[in-house]
């Protein structure tokens, strides 16, 4: 406290206190009353048209006025945690928006949200039903025989489903953010979903739509102090710091925007993946065929972060080991699970080598 | 831990930092001991002690769920009313539907992109009539297109039928989806969160 007096008369120091206090005393009500009543801002921005629909999906078509250089179209699969606008989350952070402004036809499948109804889905019915159905679509709808999908997380691994399971549209090339592929070694999930009572068939067959509270709890308690405190003094801290809370308040809105599982979807998810990890055994099969991942010719991108705790880098990593095929890149990055599409690594880094990655082995618009 | 923080004030050379700042000194501590925390708290949830503690919880809520669906739905059969089960069923139906749209979608376009190479098939495999055909056999070839030509616009008759068939299906599925729902009762075991 000697130090307040160092360098001020009693009287400024005062003056300075009390505009500390006020500072402090300004930031905590705004911080208040963002979490209490601020309006949502705007996400998934980028003009789109919506291609098809089935139940609640919907598969959109993004538009462009700038020109277009790529014949092979990109589709985009996402998990079904949370929702698909992290993709395109606002201007200027936006995977969707990169690649169409370097000249990338891209469509993304939205699963939209699950109800009561639909808690008999299964990975079958979303591979078969929806993937299969939505390549098709847009393969039409580019003018393309060929492909490509970009699969996010749990996207990937249904991605790699279909990509083994059907040769029409061609798979030309395939790009995983994230996506778990070796269920061995999980990290946390590990420990928590091989637990002795820890029963997928019990919480399915009695909740029938895992709901999406309990998935919520799931994913924020990996890191709970984060996830449950360390959100909103971020928030403060941001204020605090007279820096702008747009990006939080977007991030905020993405993060606590889950939809309800299907409980048949969730007992394929645990059962089969992570306690049987049945997917690099070939053991996996949907509809009375087997999904054999040498089948997958594919090029291959395998994009990881290196702090993820969701999906470890060797569980993405494990694709270049047993899928098929001769092209297969691996990139690590130095962020966390969602670093890989938020953020400025993704920015500057992850999205220009997927453009880049996608752009060397992509059909080029031939000029008319 | 302030002593650092008051060196590193003084190191910059604004005689306003000068000021031991008591705010700037909590945030400082305040997140420090955050990150401790978060580490701990990780480390925690990491083991099989919390998951197996965990799950007791689960089970215990699983089997106190599981009853009390049975007395819903228990319920749910005696009264006159439709329950959200009914309702699931409906629209089960509808996305069944859909399904059949979407086959018969895909076939038709096969089925047309088919024809397109098989016309296109058909097309290079007439070649011009030579010259020292007599007119008798021209006239026969000539007859034999002439059918061709109607076989393949009554084709294309019954494909444009059958999309604008498919057509109007749509819009009759777009229509049932955009009308109002019945609001489905809500139950205790399907609203947990």
């Amino acid at each position: 406290m000697e130090r307040i007096f160092q360098a001020h008369s009693p009287g400024e120091a005062g003056e300075i206190l009390q505009q500390n206090w006020e500072h402090w005393l300004m930031t905590t009500t705004r911080w208040r009353e963002i979490l209490s009543y601020d309006p949502r801002p705007a996400t998934g921005c980028s003009p789109k048209e919506t291609l098809w629909t089935k139940n609640k999906a919907q598969l959109y078509h993004y538009q462009t006025s700038s020109e277009r250089r790529y014949r092979t179209p990109v589709l985009m699969i996402y998990a079904l945690i949370n929702r698909p606008y992290v993709l395109d989350l606002t201007p200027g952070s936006s995977l969707v928006e990169y690649l169409v402004n370097e000249g990338f036809d891209v469509y993304l499948l939205d699963w939209g949200e699950f109800e009561w109804e639909d808690r008999d889905i299964t990975y079958a019915d979303l591979v078969y039903d929806y993937i299969a159905t939505a390549a098709r679509k847009v393969a039409r709808s580019a003018g393309s025989k060929e492909i490509s999908i970009i699969g996010y997380c749990m996207g990937g691994t249904m991605s790699t489903l279909y990509a083994a399971l059907f040769n029409r549209p061609v798979l030309k090339n395939l790009v995983y953010l994230a996506a778990p592929i070796d269920f061995n070694r999980a990290g946390t999930y590990d420990v928590w979903l091989k637990a002795p009572g820890y029963d997928p068939d019990r919480i399915a067959d009695t909740m029938e739509l895992v709901p999406k509270s309990f998935i919520d709890w799931g994913t924020r308690m990996l890191n709970p102090m984060a996830n449950y405190w360390g959100t909103y003094t971020r928030l403060w801290k941001t204020l605090e710091e007279g820096k702008s809370v747009h990006f939080w308040k977007v991030l905020n809105k993405w993060s606590s925007d889950n939809v309800n599982f299907p409980g048949g979807a969730y007992r394929d998810w645990i059962r089969d993946f992570y306690q049987g990890n049945k997917l690099i055994k070939n053991q996996v099969i949907l509809r009375g065929k087997r999904v054999q991942l040498q089948r997958i010719k594919a090029n291959i991108l395998a994009m990881v972060g290196l702090r993820d705790h969701i999906v470890m880098p060797h569980q993405t990593a494990a694709a270049l080991t047993y899928l098929g095929g001769n092209d297969k890149t691996y990139m690590e990055f130095p962020v966390g699970h969602g670093g890989l599409v938020l953020g400025e690594t993704a920015r500057m880094q992850v999205f220009p080598e997927i453009a880049y990655w996608l752009g060397e082995r992509s059909e080029i618009l031939s000029e008319e | 831990m302030s002593n650092d923080i008051m060196s590193d004030e003084i190191k910059q050379d604004d005689l306003k930092v000068l000021m031991f700042n008591p705010f700037k000194a909590w945030k400082n501590m305040y997140f420090v001991s955050e990150e401790a925390l978060t580490a701990i708290t990780r480390k925690a949830v990491e083991t099989t002690m919390f998951a197996n503690s965990v799950d007791v919880i689960l089970n215990s809520y699983l089997q106190y769920l599981k009853l009390q669906n049975e007395v819903s739905n228990y319920i749910a059969e005696t009264l006159p009313f439709s329950s959200h089960r009914d309702t699931a069923r409906v629209a089960k139906m509808l996305t069944a539907l859909e399904n059949k749209v979407d086959h018969l979608d895909e076939e038709l376009f096969t089925e047309l992109y088919d024809l397109k190479e098989d016309t296109a098939a058909i097309l290079e495999s007439i070649t011009p009539v030579p010259a020292n055909v007599s007119g008798e056999v021209e006239a026969g070839l000539a007859e034999q297109m002439n059918q061709q030509i109607k076989i393949t616009e009554a084709l294309l008759d019954k494909i444009s039928g059958l999309e604008l068939a498919m057509e109007e299906m749509k819009a009759s599925l777009l229509e049932l989806k955009a009308k109002p729902k019945p609001a489905a009762r809500k139950s205790k075991k399907t609203t947990t969160e």
